[in-house]
């Protein structure tokens, strides 16, 4: 379980601050982030994932205290535990879509790159249909094969909890659904704890609760 | 690390063309300095070692640079010559080997050297293909003219006429190859070799005609008498000396009183030396006599001041360069701005992004130092030019 | 055991390899200097004096060596040799063809430059196996005078030595003993031109010159060769050059044919051999022809 309590969190020479009193994510739920731009709601991501570290308040994450972590454990920590699924991809550019996927295995020593993960990023790819974009590089590839790339990168590692920035904001209707499914499968299947920021309405349904930033939101 | 690696060399790759951009400036600037210094030190080395093992050469008297120009690096600059005789006189005082030298003529841009063979001994050049010279008519090629005008042993060179207008005088004499030089990294490459008799031919002091008195057209004699037999203008003169002529080649005039540019003393010992050069210095000759190296170190004091010009304007582009690496290296930070926030969203430390960025700039800078190695080490071929240029 | 067997080989492999190979680099007799020579005379000085230990070459050649042209072979011996020992005073007509290292040459005739006989004999002549030449310059036949040719032989010694240092005392012994030689039939060229009543002598071919300086002779020469009859008017021109039938010889390089000789008899005009041994003889060597050649001479006189 996910929880964030008494949260005050601003960013230096800014004057948006976010705070509210509680927020918690049950493991193995789904859930939609909702309200208008502006209102924190990639700043939260932020916070659950360990990058920024509010002022005043406490963030644990199945009782780990995150707060008292050191800058590379929490590092470690989210390597291990958690995958981004942005709205622009956020693929490289120079590395082909394997290396992509196995991009967090180049980038910390916390993850070993051996031929089990290799074989790992072969059969995701196979399950998203992206079996032979392996060798391309993200420019040959069409939005939605690249957000399927950069879904295999998020859930290469397994983790335990899906953090998502409006992950279809940049896809057509189509690409929209197939993506939405994929991830919906994958939480079900491995019970892990999905948290989606979404301007998309129509998805909504599919989501097990709703937060609207609005209201949880204490603007002073 | 390993994977540090990988990714910045995927990232060089991806970018090939900026970073070959990337790569052959510094490059270049890496080389510059560097090459440049060796060309200025080798140069020095290499006139130095050219001066040193030419001992003393004796010429016309004038200006002594051109003298020694003109015999160690075959310019045909504007010295006067001196005759046979005077070399003979120096040969008969017995202080060492005497060698003659001229080069006054040249033969598709190269300058024909006319010695003897001690030449090739003095200055240890040695035959590659072909013969050495045996007779007159023949040459033999420094390895530079060989390749360059693409010709070989069996093949033949013309010589280059002096002055078109110049009816009575040369005519162009047609040279067989017969040898080509081994490389000698020296001025040696660059010319071409015959032996000193050669050049009177070209000169037109000697030359071979049809048979006079066996001849059975005899209508190109036109008088007889006690003074011997006159021809007409009908009387081919040869302009190549081949095997069928050769019985009729012969000099006009006394050989003591033919010219030569100069000729190369190696003295006996120091004593001969020091005595060969007091006699000149006394004035009994009428030729003067220069030590090569002497004449050699004045050139040097320029080469000097280059050499100074070029370390300041180094340390300016050094400095120069450093800014242009700083700014590139900022640029590509802002550049990358994303990318840096991706890996570090995921879980990249900062410093394992500073690892990989260093990576790719330790490559692009090892890959510009190969480039710059092999510019460096292709450096040695254009001594010979560089000192054409700027030295001589 | 075995090994001290197998060391045992391979020392006797490399011992026995070292001395196969100094035998065969001693065979060669590659170790002597080279020296290379125009003229038969040179080559007999030149054998005498370096005796054994120099390599002395003296190239096959066909008719006069004066009018010789080398082959690329054996100009290649002259351009390697340590010394290159020559007659000079113009006698080498191919030295202004080929290319030598200059510094490798003896000109065994610039240490009497002052003594060179200029040869006025300007016109040109075809006949013979050697074509057309012309006789000019200077004279060459230098070795006549056996003073002069003394001189040459001095010089040869002395470039020997300067070339082998340690054998200095040996070439100059030998050098001495030619003197000796040469000077004895320096004498005996005296002693015939005291005692001879011979005032008129005509050469077949202008070589005499230095017997002519060298003892004072009264010399005129013609061009005529041993082996062809000369035409009428050249028998008639020979008889207007002579004065006195009594006191004229006449000298040929070589023995002319019969017809030649029984047509001086008629003339009453005598007639010797003198060679002067410019290419190599046929048989005995130079002083021995020498001798010949003085042996003739003073018949003459006994005959008489």
């Amino acid at each position: 379980m996910i929880r964030l309590t008494d949260i005050s969190f601003g960013y230096p020479n800014a004057d948006f601050r976010l705070q509210f009193d509680e927020l918690s994510f049950d493991t193995g739920t789904k859930t939609a982030i909702i309200g208008p731009s502006g209102f924190g709601k990639t700043t939260l991501l932020n916070l659950i994932s360990g990058i920024y570290l509010p002022q005043l308040g406490k963030i644990t994450i199945d009782e780990k205290n995150l707060n008292s972590l050191s800058e590379s454990e929490r590092r470690s920590f989210r390597l291990l535990n958690i995958g981004f699924v942005f709205q622009d991809f956020k693929l490289l550019d120079y590395l082909t879509s394997m290396d992509n996927i196995l991009l967090p295995y180049r980038i910390n020593k916390v993850l070993k790159l051996n031929n089990e993960a290799r074989k790992q990023a072969a059969k995701m790819a196979s399950m998203l249909h992206i079996e032979n974009k392996l060798s391309k590089y993200p420019q040959k590839l069409s939005q939605g094969e690249r957000q399927r790339v950069a879904i295999c990168r998020a859930l290469i590692h397994d983790p335990s909890i899906i953090l998502a920035d409006e992950p279809t904001g940049n896809l057509d209707p189509e690409n929209r659904e197939i993506i939405m499914k994929i991830l919906f499968e994958y939480v079900n299947h491995k019970g892990s704890t999905l948290v989606t920021v979404t301007h998309d309405h129509e998805l909504l349904p599919e989501f097990d609760r709703i937060v609207d930033f609005k209201k949880i939101y204490k603007n002073s | 690390m390993l994977q540090s690696c990988y990714l910045a060399f995927k990232y060089i790759t991806f970018h090939r063309g900026r970073s070959l951009v990337l790569i052959f400036s510094l490059g270049i600037i890496i080389y510059l300095p560097n090459g440049l210094k060796r060309l200025i030190h080798e140069s020095e080395t290499q006139i130095i070692v050219r001066a040193k093992t030419t001992p003393l050469i004796v010429g016309a008297k004038g200006s002594a640079t051109d003298l020694v120009i003109n015999t160690l690096y075959f310019k045909r600059e504007k010295i006067e010559n001196i005759p046979m005789r005077s070399m003979k006189k120096i040969q008969s005082l017995d202080f060492g080997i005497v060698i003659p030298f001229a080069c006054m003529y040249a033969a598709r841009g190269f300058p024909i050297v006319a010695t003897d063979l001690e030449y090739f001994n003095f200055r240890s050049l040695t035959i590659q293909r072909g013969r050495q010279i045996a007779y007159v008519g023949e040459c033999v090629l420094g390895s530079a003219v060989a390749e360059r005008l693409n010709v070989d042993v069996g093949d033949s060179l013309i010589t280059d006429s002096e002055n078109f207008f110049d009816l009575a005088g040369v005519y162009p004499l047609k040279m067989n190859v017969v040898g080509v030089l081994k490389p000698s990294a020296s001025h040696d490459d660059q010319a071409i070799f015959v032996d000193i008799k050669t050049n009177w031919v070209i000169m037109g002091l000697g030359h071979g005609h049809e048979d006079l008195t066996n001849n059975y057209d005899q209508s190109i004699v036109i008088a007889r008498d006690s003074g011997g037999i006159h021809a007409g203008a009908k009387l081919y003169l040869y302009n190549s000396i081949s095997t069928e002529n050769m019985d009729s080649f012969h000099f006009h005039g006394e050989i003591d009183d033919f010219p030569l540019s100069s000729f190369i003393v190696i003295p006996k010992d120091h004593k001969a030396e020091t005595i060969l050069r007091g006699r000149f210095a006394s004035g009994e000759f009428e030729q003067q006599m220069v030590v090569p190296e002497q004449i050699v170190n004045i050139w040097l004091e320029s080469i000097f001041r280059i050499k100074q010009i070029f370390d300041s304007m180094f340390l300016l582009v050094g400095l120069a360069t450093t800014l242009i690496l700083i700014l590139i290296v900022t640029l590509t930070l802002r550049l990358r701005k994303h990318e840096i926030y991706t890996m570090y969203t995921i879980g990249s430390s900062r410093l394992k992004i500073v690892e990989i960025l260093s990576f790719e700039m330790i490559m692009l800078i090892c890959v510009s130092l190969v480039f710059a190695g092999v510019l460096y080490s292709l450096t040695g071929i254009f001594v010979d030019r560089f000192i054409n240029q700027f030295i001589l | 055991m075995t090994y001290v067997k197998i060391l045992f080989l391979v020392f006797l492999l490399l011992f026995g390899s070292c001395d196969s190979q100094k035998e065969s680099t001693n065979g060669n007799n590659s170790n002597k200097p080279i020296v290379a020579v125009s003229n038969y005379p040179l080559y007999y000085f030149a054998k005498i004096i370096a005796g054994d230990f120099m390599d002395i070459n003296f190239p096959i050649i066909e008719g006069d060596p004066a009018y010789w042209m080398p082959s690329p072979e054996q100009l290649g011996i002259f351009q390697n040799a340590q010394l290159i020992v020559l007659n000079g005073s113009g006698y080498e007509q191919w030295l202004e063809r080929v290319s030598l290292p200059s510094s490798k040459i003896v000109d065994t005739s610039i240490g009497f430059k002052d003594q060179w006989i200029e040869a006025h004999d300007d016109v040109q002549h075809s006949h013979g196996k050697e074509g057309a030449h012309v006789h000019k310059g200077t004279a060459f036949t230098t070795w006549l005078n056996f003073k002069i040719a003394v001189r040459q032989a001095e010089s040869i010694s002395k470039a020997f030595s300067e070339l082998m240092p340690d054998h200095k005392e040996q070439f100059n012994q030998n050098y001495m003993t030619l003197r000796s030689e040469l000077f004895a039939l320096d004498q005996r060229m005296n002693m015939w031109v005291s005692k001879s009543p011979y005032r008129q002598i005509i050469t077949s071919h202008p070589v005499y010159q230095y017997l002519q300086s060298g003892y004072g002779l009264s010399l005129s020469s013609l061009h005529w060769e041993p082996n062809e009859m000369p035409s009428e008017d050249q028998w008639k021109k020979l008889e207007l050059m002579i004065t006195d039938h009594e006191s004229v010889i006449m000298i040929w390089e070589s023995k002319p044919i019969e017809a030649i000789e029984s047509m001086l008899d008629r003339l009453k005009i005598k007639f010797i051999v003198f060679d002067p041994c410019a290419n190599k003889p046929k048989y005995g060597d130079f002083v021995y022809i020498m001798k010949e050649n003085l042996d003739q001479l003073e018949n003459v006189i006994t005959k008489n």
